[in-house]
C-alpha cells in the first residue's frame, strides 16, 4: 500500500515535472539569447565610432539576419529619453555593426537591443562609453569670400575723395594768401 | 559808393540788379520770413510733442513702420541733384547758358541736403542717441552709406558753393560795404578771404572749381544710389530690385530739375533778373524736364511690366494695389499728372512757354513727392505674413513736420539770398566781357601792378583793351 | 589800413589754422580708428556676456515645429497657448506677438497653423542693416538686440523678410513686477521706447537647461527646441536625433528661396496628429491681461 502510494506520487510528480518540462518548451517558445556590445577604446567627439553588438543564442551559436537597434540614453533640457542611433542586421557571424559619428561628450550611455522575433527572445546589453571632446561640428554656413573684396574699398574711396576737398580747402587758403600779399603790397595800401 | 566806371552797361545793371537784395529788403520779404518762421515754429512744436510720448504720435504702426518721414527724406535728397546738373555737368559741357541758374541750383542742392537729414532724424525713435551713428557705425550697413554719401556730397556741394561764391563776395565786400549793415560787412570781408582778383587767385579758384567738378559727379551718382540702397538691400518684393540705384539717380535728375524751374521763375520775377534769366533757361531747362520725364518713365515701364509679365511672388498683390487698388489713385496722378503731362506741355509748342513750363515742373515735383512716398508705404504695405494689408494715415504731427521741412527749405534760401547775390556776378561778367574782347592784353601780375589805376578797385583783374589814361589812383 | 582785431593772415593765425586742420583730420581718424576698433571689442564683450557653451564647443540653438501637432488650440478653445504663454512669461509688450500663430491657406482649400517667430537667421537681413550694431548673432546663433544702443531707424524692421522684429511706438502698460528687472539684451524688459524687440529664443532659459515658454505650454508637444551641436532636440517629452527628426519629416523653413538660412525648422502638418480637419479655421486671439484703464497703447496697422 505504501510502496503503491510512492509510486502514485512519483508518477504525479513525474508527469507534472514533465507537463512543466514541456510547458516551459512550449510557452518559452525563442530561444533565448544575449547580445554583446563593444565600443571601440578611445571615441572622441566628431571621430567615427563603431558599434559592434553580437547576438548568440544560448548555445553560443550566432544568430544571424535579424536587426539590431542602437541607443543613445540623451539628457537634453531636463528631458531625457532614448535616441535611435542607427540600426543593422547582423551577419552570419551574428554580429551587426554600427558606424556613427557621436556628438555627444562625456559618460554616454548606449544600448543595442533586439526585439526578438517568432524564434528568438528579445533581448539587449548596454554599456557606457567615455567620449572625449572634440572640436566644434556644427559651422554656421557663413556666405562667399572673394579675395581682396571688403569694406576698406569704402574706407579707400571715402578717403580718396574726402582728400580732394581738403585740397580745395587748400586752394582758399591759398587765394586768402595771395590776396593778402597783394593787399598789402604798395598797390594794396592804397586801394583796399 | 565809388564811382563806377560805365562800361557797356552790363555790368552795371546786372551788379544793381543783383546786389539790390543785399542792400534794401522789402515788407514783403519780412512778411515771408515771418510765415515760414511761423510754420517752423508750428514744426517745433509738433516734433516736441513726439519726442515727449514718442512715435506713437505718428501714423507708422509696426506693419507700415516707415511713412512720410521717410518718403520726406527721399524726397530731399532727390532734389539735391540740381546743383550737380547745373553747376558741374554743364560746366564740363561747356554749356554757357548755365551761368545765371547756377547759383540757384547749388543753393537748392545745399540746402536740401541740410533740411534731408533732418527729417531722418526725425524718424528716429532715439534721436538722442544719433550719435551712435558715428560711435558704433557699422561700415557694412547701407543707412551707414547714406550717411557718409550725404556728408560727402553735402560738404562737396558747399564747397563747390562757395568756391564760385568768392569772386562775388569780393565785389560785395568792395562795392557794398558802405551801403550794408556792419555784420554784413563783417560777413563779407571774411568771407572773401582777401580775393582781389589776381591772376593767381583766378588761377587757384579754377583749379578748385575743376578738380571738385569733376568729383561732385560721381559723389552725387552714389548717393541718390546709396539712398535706394536703403530700399534695395532689404528683401521686400517691391523694393528687392536690382535698378533702384539707376532709378534713383534719373528721378532725382527730373525732381531736381523741376525745383530749379520753380525756383528760377521766383527769383526771376522777385529780383527783376528778367534780363539774365531769359525764356530761353525756362525752354532749355523744359527740355531737359521732358527728357528726364521720358527716362524716368521708361524705368517704371521696365519694372512694371517684367513683374507684371511673371507675378512672382507678392507681386501680384503690389501691382494690384498700384494700379487697381488703394494705392491707385497715388499712382495713376503721379504717372499721368506728373510724368506724361510735363512731356506733352513742353512737346506742343502751344503751351511750350514760360508758363507752361513752371506748370509742367511743378507737376513733375508733385508727382515726384507722390512716388517717394508709394516707393515708401507701397512698399511696406505687402503683407510678408497672411494678414489684411495694413492702412497709413499721416497724423497732425507727420503733416506739420512736412510743411515745417518745406518752410525751412524756403527760408534757408531766402535768407541766404539775402546775403549773397542769386546770380553768379562775376561769371557772368567775365563771360559777358570775353565775348566782347576785341584786344587782349597780358595778365601777369607785374603788368596789371604797373598799370596802376587801369582798373577799379577789388574788381577782376582782367585788361580791358580800351582802357583810358591812368587815373590816377581811385579813392 | 586798420582793421579791428589780429589780422587773419599773421603766423600765429597761420600756424593755428594749420593746427585745427590736422586736429580735425587726426579726429576723422580717430573716430573711424575708434569705430573699428568699437566694433571688434565691443562685439566681442556682448558675445561673452551671452556665451552659455562649456569647453570649446558651443551650441547651437534651432528649433523644429511640428504642424501636425498644431492646431491653434482650436481643441482647447482658448487663443494658441505657446503665444500667451510668450507674452505672459515674457512681458511682452501689448501689442507685439514675438511669436504669432499665422492661419496660411494650403492647396485644397484647408488651412494651416504655423506659429512664427524669429527665425534666428545664419545670414540675417537685421544683423546686415542695422547702422550701429545694436542687433547681432551671438555665437549661439541667437540675435539678440541691444536696447541700450539701438536709435530705432528701424530699418531691421524693414529687413525682416518675416516681419518678426516690433517696434516700441510709445510707452505701453508694463504689470508692476517688471518694475524692478534689470535690463538685459537676454529678456527686454525695460526696453525703452523707441527701440526695437524680438523674440529673443529665451536664451537664458535654454541655457539653464529648461525649454522656452512657448515649447513647455504646448499641449500637444509640437515644438521642439535643438541644438545643432549636439543633434539633438526635445520638446519636453521625448529627445531626438536633431538631424534624422529633420530628414526623416521632410522639414522645410520658410521662405527658404530668400537666403536668410533661417534656423528654425517646420514638419508639414495641418493638427491631423491631434485631430484636426483642415477646413476647420479660425483661432482665439491672445491678449496682454496687464493693461489697465486709459493707458494709451497702440495697434499693429492702425491706430
Amino acid at each position: 500500500m505504501k510502496a503503491l502510494v510512492k509510486v502514485g506520487f512519483l508518477a504525479v510528480v513525474l508527469s507534472l515535472a514533465s507537463v512543466a518540462v514541456t510547458g516551459a518548451v512550449l510557452a518559452d517558445g525563442p530561444a533565448s539569447t544575449s547580445l554583446e556590445l563593444v565600443a571601440p577604446a578611445a571615441p572622441a567627439v566628431g571621430q567615427p565610432l563603431t558599434l559592434t553588438a553580437k547576438v548568440t543564442d544560448q548555445a553560443k551559436a550566432p544568430v544571424a539576419g535579424v536587426e539590431v537597434v542602437f541607443w543613445q540614453r540623451a539628457a537634453f533640457l531636463n528631458s531625457e529619453s532614448d535616441v535611435e542611433l542607427g540600426r543593422a542586421t547582423t551577419d552570419k557571424a551574428g554580429v551587426a555593426t554600427l558606424d556613427f559619428i557621436p556628438r555627444t561628450e562625456g559618460a554616454v550611455p548606449v544600448s543595442a537591443k533586439f526585439a526578438g522575433n517568432a524564434k528568438y527572445a528579445r533581448t539587449s546589453a548596454g554599456a557606457e562609453i567615455d567620449i572625449k571632446p572634440g572640436p566644434q561640428q556644427f559651422h554656421q554656413e557663413k556666405g562667399i569670400h572673394i579675395p581682396g573684396v571688403g569694406v576698406w574699398w569704402l574706407v579707400a574711396l571715402m578717403a580718396g575723395v574726402w582728400g580732394t576737398f581738403l585740397w580745395a580747402v587748400r586752394q582758399i587758403r591759398v587765394i586768402f594768401h595771395e590776396g593778402q600779399k597783394v593787399a598789402s603790397s604798395e598797390w594794396g595800401r592804397h586801394h583796399v | 559808393m565809388e564811382a563806377l566806371r560805365p562800361v557797356d552797361g552790363f555790368r552795371q545793371r546786372l551788379e544793381e540788379r543783383a546786389f539790390a537784395p543785399l542792400i534794401k529788403t522789402g515788407r514783403g520779404f519780412y512778411l515771408l520770413v515771418a510765415a515760414l518762421l511761423l510754420v517752423v515754429g508750428w514744426g517745433v512744436f509738433a516734433y516736441s510733442t513726439q519726442l515727449r510720448e514718442g512715435l506713437i504720435v505718428t501714423g507708422m504702426r509696426d506693419r507700415i513702420s516707415w511713412g512720410l518721414y521717410i518718403a520726406m527724406f527721399v524726397f530731399f535728397i532727390g532734389i539735391s541733384m540740381a546743383g550737380t546738373l547745373i553747376s558741374a555737368i554743364l560746366r564740363i559741357a561747356k554749356a554757357e547758358w548755365r551761368m545765371p541758374i547756377t547759383r540757384m541750383a547749388e543753393f537748392i542742392t545745399v540746402v536740401a541736403l541740410l533740411v534731408a537729414p533732418a527729417m531722418i532724424s526725425l524718424d528716429l525713435g532715439q534721436p538722442l542717441r544719433m550719435a551712435n551713428l558715428f560711435i558704433f557705425g557699422r561700415w557694412q550697413s547701407p543707412l551707414i552709406w547714406d550717411v557718409f554719401g550725404l556728408t560727402t556730397y553735402l560738404v562737396a556741394s558747399a564747397i563747390y558753393l562757395y568756391l564760385a561764391l568768392i569772386p562775388d563776395l569780393g565785389i560785395c565786400r568792395d562795392r557794398l560795404s558802405a551801403a550794408v549793415h556792419p555784420l554784413k560787412r563783417w560777413f563779407f570781408r571774411l568771407f572773401a578771404v582777401e580775393w582781389h582778383g589776381t591772376p593767381g587767385q583766378h588761377h587757384s579758384l579754377a583749379r578748385a572749381l575743376g578738380v571738385v567738378m569733376i568729383v561732385i559727379i560721381p559723389v552725387a551718382v552714389s548717393m541718390h544710389t546709396v539712398t535706394s540702397w536703403i530700399f534695395a538691400m532689404t528683401l521686400r518684393e517691391p523694393w528687392d530690385s536690382t535698378m533702384f540705384g539707376a532709378y534713383f539717380v534719373a528721378g532725382a535728375l527730373y525732381s531736381g530739375v523741376g525745383v530749379l524751374i520753380i525756383l528760377m521763375a521766383v527769383i526771376r520775377k522777385a529780383f527783376h533778373l528778367e534780363e539774365y534769366v531769359t525764356t530761353g533757361h525756362f525752354m532749355k531747362l523744359g527740355y531737359m524736364l521732358a527728357a528726364f520725364a521720358l527716362i524716368v518713365m521708361f524705368f517704371n515701364v521696365s519694372e512694371y511690366v517684367t513683374a507684371g509679365f511673371k507675378l512672382r511672388g507678392e507681386s501680384e498683390m503690389h501691382l494690384a494695389q498700384v494700379f487697381i487698388g488703394a494705392l491707385a489713385p497715388y499712382y495713376w496722378f503721379y504717372a499721368l499728372a506728373g510724368m506724361v503731362l510735363p512731356v506733352l506741355l513742353i512737346a506742343v509748342p502751344f503751351t511750350r512757354n514760360m508758363w507752361g513750363i513752371l506748370l509742367a515742373a511743378v507737376l513733375a515735383n508733385v508727382g515726384m513727392w507722390i512716388e517717394r512716398y508709394l516707393i515708401v508705404v507701397g512698399g511696406l504695405r505687402v503683407p510678408l505674413n497672411p494678414y489684411e494689408p495694413a492702412n497709413y494715415f499721416p497724423s497732425w504731427v507727420e503733416w506739420s513736420l512736412m510743411a515745417a521741412a518745406f518752410a525751412l527749405f524756403t527760408l534757408l534760401i531766402a535768407l541766404a539770398l539775402k546775403l549773397v547775390p542769386a546770380v553768379a556776378v562775376w561769371e557772368m561778367v567775365e563771360h559777358h566781357e570775353a565775348k566782347h574782347v576785341t584786344e587782349t592784353v597780358s595778365e601777369s601780375t607785374p603788368v596789371a601792378e604797373a598799370l596802376d589805376g587801369g582798373r577799379l578797385p577789388g574788381a577782376p583783374l582782367r585788361m580791358r583793351p580800351a582802357a583810358g589814361p591812368a587815373d590816377g589812383g581811385q579813392k | 589800413m586798420s582793421q579791428a582785431g589780429q589780422k587773419p593772415g599773421t603766423p600765429q593765425a597761420v600756424s593755428r589754422r594749420r593746427f585745427l586742420t590736422l586736429a580735425g583730420i587726426g579726429a576723422l581718424g580717430l573716430v573711424a580708428a575708434g569705430s573699428g576698433l568699437k566694433l571688434l571689442g565691443g562685439a566681442k564683450t556682448r558675445a561673452e556676456e551671452a556665451h552659455t557653451g562649456a569647453g570649446e564647443r558651443v551650441r547651437q540653438w534651432t528649433a523644429i515645429f511640428d504642424l501636425r501637432s498644431c492646431d491653434g488650440c482650436q481643441s482647447q478653445n482658448t487663443a494658441p497657448k505657446c503665444a500667451q504663454s510668450c507674452i505672459l512669461g515674457r512681458f511682452v509688450p501689448e501689442p507685439m506677438e514675438w511669436l504669432e500663430v499665422y492661419e496660411h491657406n494650403i492647396a485644397g482649400g484647408g488651412s494651416q497653423f504655423v506659429p512664427t517667430l524669429c527665425m534666428q537667421c545664419q545670414n540675417p537681413p537685421c544683423v546686415n542693416v542695422c547702422p550701429v550694431g545694436a542687433t547681432w548673432q551671438t555665437p549661439e546663433g541667437v540675435v539678440l538686440i541691444d536696447q541700450t544702443r539701438c536709435i530705432g531707424c528701424r530699418f531691421c524692421m524693414a529687413a525682416c523678410p518675416y516681419e518678426r522684429r516690433f517696434f516700441l511706438w510709445g510707452d505701453p502698460p508694463r504689470p508692476p513686477e517688471t518694475a524692478l528687472v534689470h535690463y538685459s539684451p537676454l529678456h527686454q524688459i525695460g526696453a525703452p521706447k523707441g527701440t526695437v524687440m524680438k523674440c529673443d529664443f529665451c536664451t537664458e532659459i535654454l541655457s539653464a537647461g529648461r525649454l522656452p515658454y512657448c515649447a513647455e505650454a504646448c499641449p500637444n508637444h509640437a515644438f521642439y527646441f535643438g541644438d545643432l551641436e549636439e543633434d539633438l532636440a526635445t520638446n519636453g517629452d521625448k529627445v531626438v536625433k536633431l538631424s534624422q527628426f529633420v530628414a526623416e519629416n521632410q522639414a522645410y523653413h520658410l521662405k527658404a528661396e530668400l537666403g536668410t538660412k533661417p534656423r528654425v525648422f517646420y514638419i508639414p502638418g495641418h493638427g491631423e496628429a491631434v485631430g484636426r480637419s483642415p477646413f476647420k479655421k479660425g483661432r482665439l486671439s491672445v491678449e496682454w491681461p496687464w493693461n489697465k484703464e486709459g493707458v494709451k497703447t497702440w495697434k499693429r496697422s492702425g491706430r
